[in-house]
């Protein structure tokens, strides 16, 4: 898929080129850097941004940027290294091998046969979600739950967030399967041109639903909202699920997890948005929260991009995590962003530490409804 | 272009390196040869307090790697330029060589102003690689620095230290406010505090008079006694001799990086350039005013539309350990100015008829470059608001300073 000269690329080339300019070299960016395996200074980035040489390593770690940001907070210059970032990655020679599986089904809308056949198996494995994987017909309704490609997420988040909606007696619509991914991982590799087409496909689907109010409780599928809404000035709403869910915590009784739980910070949403306290206070509904960085902006990205493109790259975050998570007294860590779980989901079970996504963890925690007197199920 | 044309280039610094960049993007068979003096190629001088504090490494201080000169075809030549013939096309190195060019940037920087100071001979400064080098063997592990100059450079210096946890840190700053020009008393008070409380003595509208053996003797009738005295005073710019060169304290330049004599440019800390609707010159004061110099002399040099867009005045790195960002005139008299004040952060905002004028933030810096982009928008709609850290700037501009994506 070729770049397409927008003017997403012109604002990318000006500030990776104020960036180069800006650069001061304190390495800050590279120290913070989760995912930095290779120990890459500054200076290669600045260099082959120069020269348009690449080099192995230069390559091989703009593929594994996650674009969580820390880069940029840590920069004592302000130079937005996670854009300049994201300028490089549009440049890379080549995709990612690793990606290759990942293109060759999601958002393909030229193998839409390949598509079918694994819709068919999603649906299948999914029981009364599944109606919902690349739906044919959607309905007008002001409330969209908007799942893209985790709808089939082992975390399950968004069956327990359409179970807690139920719950709630609410009307609405529901959009996911590969066919309305977002374009984020397609971006992510490089390929800016095909995740900008996704993403205006995306639009094309939300434009059936008309609704007022997009909710998603993954973090990129969330960026990607807000970057269509800039992009078509859309009159909807974006919110993450903890944000939704608390606009209906009152409606709701809490029952309470009887150990303290840890909470995680998706990078996108607080570092980037600058969103940490939905997820903090929906979490304190229901349990004690244990902070585990300084501030939430410290907290260490999950280094989920890598879960599919480079899975030995996170090995250490993950196990760094969950000894954090022990250190600190929590038994048990909740994330507000589906990704976060995938990432974190298989050193957490190995070590019989739970871990909750938010969704799951309160739809869970709301079963019991004293005015019912029972479990819902 | 001709493939015998010879870019010259004295000085390897940021304005040298950015010349050098766009010339080899639009002249692929040009021959750039880059002239230094400095023991080591183009590296960020920005970053020598974390290069002294050993956060960083040898490494990571260079601009460049080696594989960027070869890619980029850049010749490096070690020498001192003292002088250059215009009329004849070529420059004189120290060593008695002769080179030819047929265009030329001169780009060789500034050095470090030092106070004289009764008994204090030889005492350190703070602008290069080298000094960087003798201050940190000067200090040892756990040495008692008195910097001299409490600007941008000798906090950034304080914060070095802090960072080494040396317990002993001092500052003489001779006139108020601590951090001057970039603070106003209002911030400088709010710094000051917080270096106060980290152990730092500060004598500010204090000087040092004398100094006997290690002891400093200030014009308060304070003793300080020391391992090493820095002087972060301030800078002057320093060019080869160059017959017919227009200068002031820099060489003087216009919008294009080109000097009064037909192919010789100049950019970077050596420079002057007009103030803007007035007759005044000031130096350039920044290493990202140095950067887009280099860049507008190299487009200039081979003969592309050069001018550098009119920005306002943007600046940003540490004052002692917390981030800043000094965007337009914050301090300037009249207009409107809202402050916010939060934990570690600090945001001044002013503004002038409506229009934001200047900002200074310091610790929390959110939406800096945004902010940047909009001085001169109508944000009177906003009242105090936009001194806020959450305030939308890209909105305000309809483009995507801060972040491009969303």
């Amino acid at each position: 898929m070729k770049w397409d000269g927008s003017a997403f690329e012109t604002s990318l080339r000006e500030i990776a080129e104020f960036g180069l300019e800006n650069c001061i070299g304190a390495n800050d960016c590279m120290d913070v850097c989760p995912v930095n395996r290779l120990k890459v200074n500054q200076n290669e980035l600045d260099s082959v941004m120069a020269s348009g040489v690449w080099t192995d390593r230069v390559q091989t770690f703009v593929t594994e940027c996650i674009q969580c940001g820390d880069c940029t907070l840590a920069c004592p210059a302000s130079v937005p290294r996670d854009q300049m970032m994201l300028y490089l990655k549009s440049k890379l020679p080549e995709i990612p091998r690793a990606w290759t599986n990942y293109y060759a089904v999601k958002g393909r809308r030229d193998r839409s046969w390949l598509i079918s056949l694994v819709d068919l198996r999603v649906r299948r494995a999914l029981g009364d979600l599944g109606k919902h994987v690349d739906k044919k017909h959607l309905a007008q309704k002001s409330l969209l739950f908007y799942f893209g490609c985790y709808i089939s997420s082992p975390a399950g988040s968004p069956a327990a967030t359409l179970a807690l909606a139920d719950r709630l007696g609410l009307d609405y619509e529901v959009l996911g399967g590969v066919r309305s991914c977002c374009g984020w991982p397609q971006y992510l590799s490089g390929q800016m041109g095909y995740g900008e087409q996704m993403l205006l496909h995306l639009g094309t689907l939300i434009d059936q639903v008309q609704p007022e109010v997009i909710v998603s409780g993954c973090a990129e599928c969330y960026v990607a909202l807000l970057r269509l809404k800039k992009k078509t000035g859309a009159p909807w709403t974006a919110l993450t699920t903890p944000e939704w869910l608390l606009q209906h915590a009152g409606e709701l009784h809490w029952n309470r997890f009887d150990y303290p739980i840890a909470i995680h910070d998706s990078c996108h949403v607080t570092k980037k948005i600058g969103k940490p306290e939905p997820a903090r206070e929906l979490l304190a509904l229901m349990a004690d929260v244990v902070e585990i960085a300084d501030t939430p902006e410290d907290c260490v990205c999950c280094g989920y991009y890598n879960l599919h493109a480079n899975v030995e790259v996170n090995h250490e975050l993950y196990h760094d995590k969950l000894s954090l998570v022990q250190e600190k007294g929590a038994r048990g860590m909740a994330v507000e962003c589906v990704t976060c779980w995938e990432s974190y989901q298989e050193a957490f079970a190995a070590d019989g530490v739970p871990l909750w996504e938010l969704m799951v963890a309160a739809e869970q925690a709301t079963r019991i409804q004293p005015e019912r007197g029972e479990e819902i199920t | 272009m001709s493939d015998s044309r010879q870019y010259v280039i004295i000085g390897t610094g940021v304005a040298g390196i950015s010349a050098a960049q766009e010339i080899r993007a639009a002249d692929a068979s040009a021959r750039i040869v880059l002239i230094g003096n400095e023991p080591a190629p183009f590296y960020y001088r920005g970053s020598l307090s974390e290069w002294i504090s050993g956060k960083n490494t040898d490494a990571a201080v260079l601009g460049r790697t080696a594989q960027f000169y070869t890619d980029m075809r850049i010749e490096q030549v070690s020498g001192f330029v003292d002088a250059v013939e215009p009329a004849a096309q070529r420059v004189h190195l120290a060593d008695g060589t002769w080179l030819p060019y047929d265009t030329l940037l001169i780009a060789t920087g500034a050095r470090a102003d030092a106070y004289p100071v009764d008994g204090l001979e030889g005492s350190l400064v703070f602008r290069s690689l080298a000094d960087a080098r003798a201050i940190k063997e000067r200090l040892g592990e756990y040495g008692r620095a008195l910097i001299i100059g409490g600007g941008v450079l000798g906090l950034e210096l304080a914060g070095a230290l802090h960072h080494m946890k040396m317990p002993h840190t001092a500052i003489v700053q001779r006139s108020a406010p601590l951090g001057k020009p970039l603070l106003d008393a209002d911030a400088a008070g709010w710094l000051g505090d917080r270096m106060r409380a980290d152990g730092v003595d500060l004598f500010i509208d204090d000087t040092v008079t004398q100094v006997e053996g290690r002891t400093a003797h200030l014009k308060s009738g304070q003793t300080w006694a020391f391992d090493a005295v820095i002087q972060a005073v301030g800078i002057t710019p320093v060019y080869p001799e160059v017959p017919g060169i227009e200068a002031g304290k820099g060489i003087r330049i216009d919008a294009h990086s080109r000097t009064n004599l037909p192919g010789i440019y100049a950019a970077g800390d050596c420079t002057e350039t007009r103030v803007t609707g007035t007759d005044r010159w000031q130096t350039t004061r920044t290493w990202l005013e140095s950067a887009r110099q280099g860049r507008a002399a190299g487009r200039s040099m081979v003969g592309l539309e050069s001018k550098a867009a009119e920005l306002p005045f943007f600046n940003a790195s540490l004052l002692y350990t917390y981030m800043y960002a000094y965007i337009g005139e914050p301090h300037a008299a009249g207009g409107d100015v809202s402050v916010w004040q939060q934990g570690g952060g600090y945001r001044k905002l002013r503004v002038v008829d409506g229009r934001l004028a200047g900002a200074l933030l310091l610790g929390n810096r959110r939406g800096s470059i945004a902010m940047w982009r909009s001085v001169g928008h109508d944000v009177a709609a906003w009242g105090e608001s936009i001194a806020a850290p959450e305030f939308d700037w890209n909105a305000l501009t309809g483009r995507d300073w801060d972040q491009v994506f969303f």
